[in-house]
C-alpha cells in the first residue's frame, strides 16, 4: 500500500511500508524537460558529487563511510523516460533487526544522502574541478567503450537512426565531444538548477518511520529557493513512417547483428486500455516465454540463437533482434516479416493467446516480490492518465481477445533495418 | 511424512530444510512467504567433465568440448513432440537453464501451480530424448550460440585467462565448445553423459517458495524413481603451481585494451566448507587491497589509469584463482601498480580495514537473501557441501591472520598472469 505524501511544491514522499525484505530502499528521482544539449553535465552530476562531500572529502571516504554502515549503498543513474530526463540517486541499508550491533545504519546513512544532495564538495564556486575531469574521462571511455558490446550497440545505432529528428535518438551521456566540452561550471549550474526546477518524486520501500524522513527531506529542500518546472509533457509521438532506412555498418565481427525497428503506433501517450492488447500481442510475437520469434526462427529453423521482440514504449517502437551468420540474413529477414504478418492476419492460435496472457500476468504479480521493481511500478504508474491497480491490470489482460491484438499489429510498419556485420562484406 | 533436518538461522529470519528423497536425490527448502516460487534442478556436471569413467570401468570415455552444454539444449525435447517451454507457458512460468564449467542447471519461477510447474521440472530433467534429427538441428542454433560468444570481448578474455592459468586443467575448456567439436556429438554420446552425470545421487533440487517439503517430496515420489548411487571418477590431470603462461593478448573490436589479471591459488581443499572458507578470505583479502575503499582502485580510477575496474574470486572443487580487470590504454602499467600492492600487501592490510570489510561482506550476504532466487544461490553451494546461509558464520570466523597468511601464500609473481585484449591494429576509437 503506498502512502503519498506532498512535503513542497513539486517535491512527494512515496512510502511503501512492506516487512518482508530485510533491506530498505530509497529512491529520490529528479524530473526535467530532456535537453540534447545537457545530457552530458547532468549525467556527471552525481557521479562527480559522489567523488566528495564536504563530510566526505573523497571517494574513499565515502567508500569507508557505506562499508561501516554495512555494506550500504549509495549510488546514481541517469535515464529519461520518453522526453523527460531522470536523475535518480539510489540507497539501499539493511534493517535495523539484522544489524548485529549497535550502529545506528540509517542516521549514518541519511547523513551521507544529505551530503550528497546538498554538500557537495565546491571550489571557487563551482565543483571541485578535479573531481569533473576525472568522471568525464571515465564517461567518454564508457562512452567509446559501446562498441565492445555488439548486440547492445547494433541496438543503439537502429534506435538513434529511427529517432534523428527526436531528443531520445541522441545518446544519453552525449556524445565524446560533448563531453569533452563541459566545464566544471556547467555541471555545477546543472546540479543547482535540478534542485531548484526539477519534480522531485522520492520513494521508498521497507520498514521505516515515515515521519521521519518526512521531516528530513522537508528541512533539505525547504531550505533551497524552488521554482519547480511544470513542463513535463512528452513531445508526441511520431504518426507516420517515411522510405524504409537500410542501414549496414561493418566491424569485426563473426556473426552478423541484426535489428529491425518498427513503428507500433502505440505507446505510452494512448491509455493502458490501449496498451496491454499490443503487449500481451508482442509476448505472442517475440517477448514472451515461447513465442513466434523463438519457435520458428530459432527452433524450426535453426538460424539463430536469439531472436526477440521488445518494445520502447515511451516512443512507441517495436525492435526485434537476432545474430545471425552474414549467409542467412534474408532468410532470417523473411522469416521474421512472416511472422508478423501472422500476428497482422490474426493467424495466432487460442494457445498462443492464453500463454501470453499467464506469462503477462505472472510479471505483473512478481513485480510484487522485489522491493525494486516495487518502487519502479509504483514510479512508471505516475506517467500513465489512468493508472492501473495490479488488480485491474491483470483483469484488462484477461479481456484481451485475438482480434485487439491483430487489429494492434496491423498498425505496425517497418522504419529501420540495420545490419552489423564483418569487415569483407 | 519423510525425516528431515532443519537449519535455523535466527539472525537472519531464515531457515533451510534439507531432506534425501529416497530416490537418491538431496532436496533443500527455503521457505519465502511471497506470491514467486522457485526451483533449481541440477547436476554436478559441466563443461570441465569431458573425460570420465563409472567406478569399475576400466577406460575412460572423453568427450567432445561442449557436450555438456548441448546435452542441456536438448534436454527441452520430448518424446510425446511437445516442447518444454510450452508446458511451462501454460502456467506462464519462466523457465530456463544453462551450463557452467561445473554445473547444469534448469530452473523456473512462478507465480501460479508450483507444484504442477515443479512436476514439469523433474519430468523433462529426468526423460531423455535424443534422435538423429533433433541433435542434428541444434548444430544451427549453438553455432550461432559460439559464434555470438567470439564476438564477446569479455568471454574471449575469460577464457584466455584460464589458458593461461592452467596448462591441463579441463576448466579451461570452453563450456560452449567449437563449431568443429559439437560436429561430433551424436545421441549415443549424449546418451553416455545423461546416464553418467544425471544420476540423482549427483544432483540437487533446490526450492524457494510458500510451501512445505511434504509437498515437494510428494512430487519428487510421482516422479523420480529409485537409482542406485553410481560413482564417477574424473580423470586426474597435472598442473604445475606456476602459471603457464605470463602474458597472452589478442586483437578484437574494442575501444581500447581491456585487461585481466589472474592469481592461482594452488590449495584446492577437499572438504567444501574449508573450500568455502578459503574462499571467504580470498573475498576480503581482495576487497581490503581491491574494493571500493581501497587505496589501488580509487588511484588508478582518479588518475583515469583503469576504467571500468572490477575484482572477484572464482573457485570450485578443482581449480580457485583471484582476478582484477579493467580496460586501460596502458595495461602493463596498470599491471606493474597492481605487482607493487600485492608486493606491500602486508603492510596494507590493517586491523581495522579487515574488520570493516569482514563486516561488510556479512552484511552483502544479508542483502543478497531477500526473494526467491536464494534457491539458486542455495544449489551453487549446496552442490560442493555447504548449505548458502552457513557461509554467514564462515565469513565471521575468518580471522586477520587467516588473511594475511592468504595473501603470504598467493602473491608470487610466478602465480600471476596478465592478459590483454587489444583493439585492432593498435587503433583506440575516438
Amino acid at each position: 500500500m503506498l502512502i503519498k505524501r506532498k512535503i513542497a511544491e513539486g517535491i512527494n514522499l512515496n512510502y511503501i511500508e512492506d516487512k518482508r525484505f530485510k533491506v530498505n530502499r530509497v529512491s529520490i528521482k529528479f524530473l526535467l524537460p530532456l535537453q540534447t544539449s545537457k545530457n552530458s553535465s547532468r549525467s556527471l552530476i552525481f557521479p562527480v558529487i559522489i567523488r566528495g562531500t564536504e563530510n566526505y572529502p573523497t571517494e574513499k571516504d565515502i567508500s569507508i563511510e557505506l562499508e561501516n554502515l554495512y555494506c550500504s549503498s549509495v549510488n546514481s543513474s541517469y535515464s529519461r523516460q520518453g522526453n523527460i530526463s531522470v536523475q535518480t540517486l539510489n540507497v539501499s541499508f539493511l534493517r535495523k533487526k539484522y544489524i548485529q550491533d549497535d550502529t545506528d545504519v540509517e542516521s549514518g546513512v541519511l547523513k551521507l544522502v544529505e551530503d550528497v544532495l546538498v554538500h557537495p564538495l565546491t571550489e571557487n564556486g563551482t565543483f571541485k574541478c578535479k573531481n569533473v575531469e576525472i568522471e568525464k574521462s571515465h564517461l567518454a571511455d564508457s562512452v567509446r567503450a559501446e562498441i565492445n558490446n555488439k548486440g547492445k550497440y547494433a541496438i543503439n545505432q537502429c534506435v538513434r537512426n529511427m529517432m534523428s529528428d527526436d531528443p531520445f535518438g541522441y545518446p544519453i551521456n552525449g556524445t565524446v565531444d560533448d563531453i569533452e566540452k563541459v566545464t566544471p561550471k556547467d555541471v555545477y549550474e546543472e546540479y543547482q538548477s535540478m534542485l531548484r526546477t526539477a519534480k522531485i518524486e522520492i520513494f521508498i520501500s521497507g520498514d521505516v518511520e515515515m515521519e521521519k524522513y518526512a521531516d528530513f527531506f522537508k528541512n533539505i529542500f525547504t531550505a533551497i529557493d524552488r521554482n519547480c518546472c511544470q513542463d513535463l509533457e512528452p513531445l508526441p509521438v511520431k504518426t507516420h513512417v517515411g522510405e524504409v532506412k537500410r542501414i549496414r555498418e561493418k566491424d569485426n565481427v563473426v556473426q552478423g547483428k541484426m535489428v529491425i525497428g518498427f513503428r507500433a503506433f502505440c505507446s505510452n501517450e494512448d491509455s493502458l486500455d490501449d496498451i496491454i492488447p499490443f503487449l500481451v500481442g508482442l509476448n505472442v510475437f517475440g517477448s514472451g516465454s515461447t513465442n513466434k520469434l523463438f519457435d520458428n526462427v530459432r527452433e524450426k529453423m535453426s538460424l539463430c540463437y536469439y531472436c526477440s521482440a521488445l518494445f520502447i514504449a515511451d516512443k512507441g517502437l517495436m525492435i526485434v533482434q537476432s545474430g545471425v551468420a552474414k549467409e542467412n540474413e534474408e532468410k532470417a529477414f523473411k522469416a521474421i516479416i512472416e511472422q508478423l504478418e501472422k500476428m497482422k492476419n490474426g493467424d495466432i492460435e487460442e494457445k498462443e493467446i492464453e500463454n501470453a496472457k499467464s506469462d503477462s500476468i505472472s510479471e505483473i504479480v512478481a513485480i510484487f516480490d522485489y522491493s525494486k521493481s516495487i518502487i519502479a511500478w509504483n514510479y512508471e504508474k505516475m506517467f500513465y492518465s489512468k493508472p492501473l491497480d495490479p488488480d485491474e491490470y491483470i483483469d484488462r489482460i484477461k479481456k484481451v481477445t485475438k482480434e485487439q491484438i491483430s487489429d494492434k499489429f496491423k498498425k505496425v510498419e517497418l522504419d529501420t533495418y540495420y545490419f552489423l556485420c564483418g569487415g569483407d562484406d | 511424512m519423510s525425516d528431515y533436518r532443519v537449519l535455523k538461522y535466527p539472525s537472519i529470519d531464515e531457515q533451510i530444510i534439507c531432506a534425501k528423497h529416497k530416490s537418491g536425490l538431496q532436496v533443500r527448502l527455503i521457505p519465502k512467504k511471497l506470491s514467486s516460487g522457485c526451483a533449481v534442478f541440477g547436476t554436478r556436471y559441466g563443461g570441465k567433465d569431458n573425460c570420465f569413467k563409472l567406478s569399475g570401468e576400466k577406460e575412460f570415455t572423453e568427450m567432445p568440448a561442449g557436450v555438456a552444454h548441448y546435452l542441456e539444449h536438448k534436454m527441452f525435447e520430448n518424446e510425446d513432440g511437445e516442447d518444454t517451454f510450452a508446458k511451462f507457458a501454460k502456467y506462464g512460468t519462466y523457465a530456463n537453464a544453462y551450463t557452467s564449467s561445473n554445473v547444469t542447471c534448469y530452473h523456473f519461477t512462478s507465480t501460479t501451480h508450483f507444484l504442477d510447474n515443479l512436476r514439469i521440472l523433474l519430468d523433462f530433467v529426468s526423460h531423455p530424448y535424443y534422435t538423429k534429427e533433433n541433435v542434428e538441428k541444434e548444430q544451427g542454433i549453438i553455432g550461432q550460440e559460439i559464434r555470438m560468444g567470439d564476438d564477446n570481448p569479455g568471454r574471449a578474455l575469460y577464457y584466455m585467462l584460464l589458458n593461461s592459468l592452467y596448462e591441463n586443467n579441463p576448466v579451461k575448456t570452453n563450456v560452449v565448445g567449437t563449431v568443429e567439436s559439437i560436429a561430433r556429438i551424436t545421441p549415443e554420446l549424449l546418451y553416455k553423459c545423461y546416464n553418467t552425470f544425471y544420476n540423482l545421487s549427483n544432483m540437487r533440487l533446490c526450492v524457494s517458495a510458500d510451501i512445505t517439503m511434504d509437498e515437494v517430496l510428494g512430487v519428487c515420489d510421482e516422479i523420480l524413481s529409485v537409482q542406485p548411487e553410481n560413482e564417477i571418477i574424473r580423470k586426474p590431470f597435472e598442473e604445475k603451481d606456476e602459471v603457464n603462461v605470463k602474458y597472452s593478448e589478442k586483437e578484437m573490436s574494442v575501444s581500447k585494451p581491456i585487461f585481466i589479471v589472474g592469481i592461482k591459488d594452488n590449495k584446492i581443499l577437499s572438504d567444501g566448507n574449508e573450500r568455502m572458507k578459503r574462499s571467504m578470505v580470498s573475498d576480503i583479502l581482495t576487497t581490503i587491497l581491491f574494493g571500493p575503499s581501497s587505496d589501488f582502485s580509487n588511484e588508478v580510477y582518479e588518475s583515469g589509469l583503469v576504467n571500468d575496474f572490477g575484482y572477484g574470486n572464482n573457485s570450485a572443487d578443482t581449480y580457485s584463482f583471484c582476478e582484477i580487470n579493467g580496460e586501460s590504454d596502458e595495461p602493463e602499467k596498470a599491471y606493474e601498480k597492481f605487482l607493487n600492492c600485492i608486493k606491500n600487501a602486508k603492510s596494507i592490510i590493517k586491523p581495522e580495514d579487515f574488520k570493516r570489510c569482514k563486516n561488510s561482506t556479512i552484511a552483502s550476504y544479508i542483502k543478497a537473501c531477500d526473494g526467491v532466487g536464494i534457491a539458486q544461490a542455495e544449489f551453487n553451494t549446496a552442490i560442493f557441501g555447504t548449505e548458502v546461509f552457513d557461509i554467514l558464520d564462515l565469513v565471521k570466523n575468518v580471522t586477520f591472520d587467516d588473511v594475511i597468511e592468504l595473501s603470504e601464500e598467493l602473491f608470487d609473481e610466478k602465480f600471476i598472469s596478465l592478459n590483454v585484449v587489444k583493439p585492432i591494429n593498435g587503433e583506440n576509437k575516438k
